[in-house]
């Protein structure tokens, strides 16, 4: 078992696994969806006090849990990479991170657009919002770090590094923020934090939710598959793939 | 002259640097009072195969070896193992020679005076590193080399720039460490004069992909 | 022991020789805190609110000044592969290294924040609150800012990236510290953020300096 996932870690192997692990998500990922967005849009009765307004968290909260969960798993990736160097591990730090900026900035501009109806306001400085205002400056320090240095697997290790101290950083952050939040008078809780929640609401959510993170999983096996390939261009197997053909 | 157990050896060493390949399964073995010319041309990787012996970095497969046991046993040893030299010379220019000097001296044990006394760096001591000629910054890193008081020397391009006196210094030194039972790999482009021969190595990478 | 002395005798002697430069850190915290009167309303009430904030803000900003100049040169120099190479740890290394930047950034700051809160009317007695904070939130700004010092070692101008990487880092320690100030503006006691800083200090002095090499090396591995 150990041996399997030792060697999972260089290109060869790895390259045809991840192509059927990406189907593999794909598909009932993409199934999931249709089915959660139906459940979503058209079964989940309107909120008594939100009216249709509150749909919003049906995008707000499978990208806020995806904004934490992928930065978690590059957290993971970096204690693999730089233990044991493994080139896969490097590559899906930096490949993660796209997605898992992008799933940050969904989730702070849906908390905004929620928030308008809810607050009255745009922005409050809430601890939800301004963590993850935080966590995207965590995400954008990865990317540029991966863009100024030119070595890429130097690149990859820094990056590394840093998406393991942020990580670090990440709950003291947010205990932090919320600390200060309750010496402020922050907002009001949100809606979803409540005990009891319809399952017509509950299940679409939690379907989506489950529905972008095996999306957001074939993204990145993709991407990954990609990186490798133009990582290790010079080598043999490399080459044996383009010259069969796919 | 070569001894039977290496000290500093390298084995299948893989490294890869942008388009390049720099090393493919390359090997080398050291043992104790031994020389060790690098000849070969610029970028051919000399440099890198140097910072390589000292462990500046990792290759992408194979692993350097410190008396057949792993790198990390270097650091049993009970002074600095491996001392590394290249143009930058390890000194900072906003202090003095004296300053530098002694802080290499305290931090690793060992007396300025001798090496004063060996390099002739009396009247260099209260100049400040940046108001040097290059000549004489090397003879600093020399004595900076002699400081450490390390097994292993690995020196980049050690004579670039040095004149005849300062060539016959810096080969004093090299032949008194291998008296010693010191090792030294030094990479040249062309010859140094010392009182016996280096084994050398050539390196020659395969073509460019 | 000798060596410890050696290191500090070092980087004290590279900072004064260069007194001037590392003069600006105080400066700018200065700069800010004077300028920001100015750009608002100068009454006590309205300076005394924001004090704690506005002197954060500088403070962090003199702390990070010169911070990715902190390895450069040194790298350009080859100080850090002979480090690398010796029988010392580097984590220890580059704490006395911190150390050192501190006394020249943050303490100068920690000396200054006296004057300059009483210039933004931040009342007298409550002005050790701000003062306890910054003795212990700066030390923790330069060892985190150390680390990205130590990503962005190799480049040619770091410029803002070191300050962008380690932004995130230095929210807690902001909170925290700027908390002492407000909580005794509103006459609520601070020891609960004092605590909770000297914790975050603890843990930077202990994890800090190890990352710090890490970055450093991962940076010296590019020829």
């Amino acid at each position: 078992m150990w041996l399997w996932f030792h060697r999972l870690g260089s290109g060869p192997t790895f390259y045809p696994f991840a192509g059927r692990l990406a189907w593999i998500f794909a598909i009932p990922g993409l199934l999931l969806l249709a089915h959660g967005l139906y459940g979503a849009l058209w079964l989940a009765p309107v909120d008594y006090q939100q009216g249709e307004g509150y749909r919003m968290i049906f995008v707000h909260v499978p990208a806020a849990w995806l904004s934490l969960f992928v930065y978690t798993s590059m957290a993971v990736a970096a204690i693999v990479a730089l233990i044991w160097r493994m080139k896969v591990a490097e590559a899906y730090i930096v490949d993660a991170a796209i997605p898992g900026a992008g799933f940050t900035a969904a989730a702070l501009i849906t908390g905004m657009l929620w928030g308008k109806p809810m607050w009255g306001a745009y922005w409050v400085w809430d601890a939800r919002l301004t963590s993850e205002l935080i966590l995207l400056f965590l995400y954008f320090g990865v990317l540029a770090l991966d863009q100024a240095i030119e070595d890429k697997r130097q690149a990859a290790r820094a990056c590394a590094l840093l998406a393991l101290v942020g990580a670090i950083n990440v709950p003291i952050v947010h205990y932090s923020v919320e600390w200060w939040n309750t010496l402020h008078q922050g907002p009001t809780v949100s809606k979803f934090d409540s005990p009891s929640m319809d399952s017509r609401m509950l299940i679409p959510l939690l379907e989506l939710s489950l529905a972008s993170t095996l999306l957001f999983g074939t993204i990145v096996l993709v991407r990954m598959r990609a990186t490798l390939l133009w990582r290790e261009r010079h080598s043999r197997w490399v080459r044996e793939i383009v010259e069969s053909g796919r | 002259m070569s001894a039977a157990e290496p000290v500093l050896s390298a084995q299948d060493l893989w490294l890869r640097r942008g388009d390049r390949e720099l090393f493919g399964g390359y090997s080398l073995a050291l043992g104790r009072a031994q020389v060790l010319w690098l000849r070969a041309p610029n970028g051919r990787g000399k440099t890198t195969l140097l910072r390589l012996l000292a462990g500046l970095i990792t290759p992408e497969s194979g692993r350097v070896q410190w008396r057949g046991q792993s790198f990390s046993a270097r650091l049993d040893e009970p002074c600095q193992a491996i001392s590394f030299l290249d143009e930058r010379l390890g000194l900072s220019r906003d202090l003095s020679v004296a300053d530098n000097l002694r802080y290499v001296a305290d931090m690793n044990g060992t007396q300025l005076s001798a090496v004063c006394e060996q390099l002739a760096l009396d009247g260099l001591l209260k100049r400040h590193v940046a108001q040097l000629s290059t000549g004489q910054k090397k003879r600093i890193g020399m004595a900076r080399l002699l400081l450490e008081n390390s097994r292993v020397w690995l020196l980049d391009e050690p004579a670039n720039g040095l004149d005849t006196l300062n060539r016959e210094r810096l080969c004093a030194l090299i032949d008194a460490h291998r008296e010693n039972g010191g090792i030294c790999v030094f990479a040249s482009h062309d010859e140094l004069p010392l009182k016996q021969s280096p084994r050398v190595e050539t390196l020659e990478l395969p073509c460019v992909d | 022991m000798r060596g410890l002395n050696a290191l500090l005798r070092r980087e004290l002697q590279r900072y004064w020789r260069r007194r001037g430069d590392a003069l600006q850190a105080p400066l700018i915290f200065c700069l800010i805190c004077l300028v920001f009167p100015l750009g608002g309303v100068p009454s006590p009430e309205h300076l005394a609110r924001y004090a704690p904030a506005v002197i954060w803000a500088g403070a962090l900003t003199a702390c990070i000044f010169g911070l990715e100049a902190l390895y450069r040169q040194e790298m350009a120099e080859g100080w850090v592969d002979a480090m690398l190479l010796s029988s010392w740890p580097m984590p220890l290394v580059l704490f006395f290294k911190a150390l050192v930047h501190w006394l020249f950034t943050g303490l100068p700051v920690v000396l200054l924040a006296w004057p300059m809160s009483r210039a933004l009317y931040f009342p007298a007695d409550q002005v050790p609150a701000i003062l306890y904070g910054l003795l212990l939130g700066t030390p923790v700004l330069v060892l985190l800012g150390g680390i990205g010092a130590g990503l962005t070692a190799g480049m040619g101008r770091g410029g803002l990236l070191t300050s962008l990487l380690m932004l995130p880092l230095y929210v807690p320690v902001l909170i925290f510290g700027a908390g002492c100030g407000v909580a005794a503006h509103d006459g609520l006691p601070y020891t609960g953020q004092l605590y909770l800083l000297a914790c975050l200090l603890v843990a930077a002095v202990f994890l800090a300096p190890w990352a710090s090499a890490a970055a450093l090396k991962i940076a010296s591995e590019s020829s």
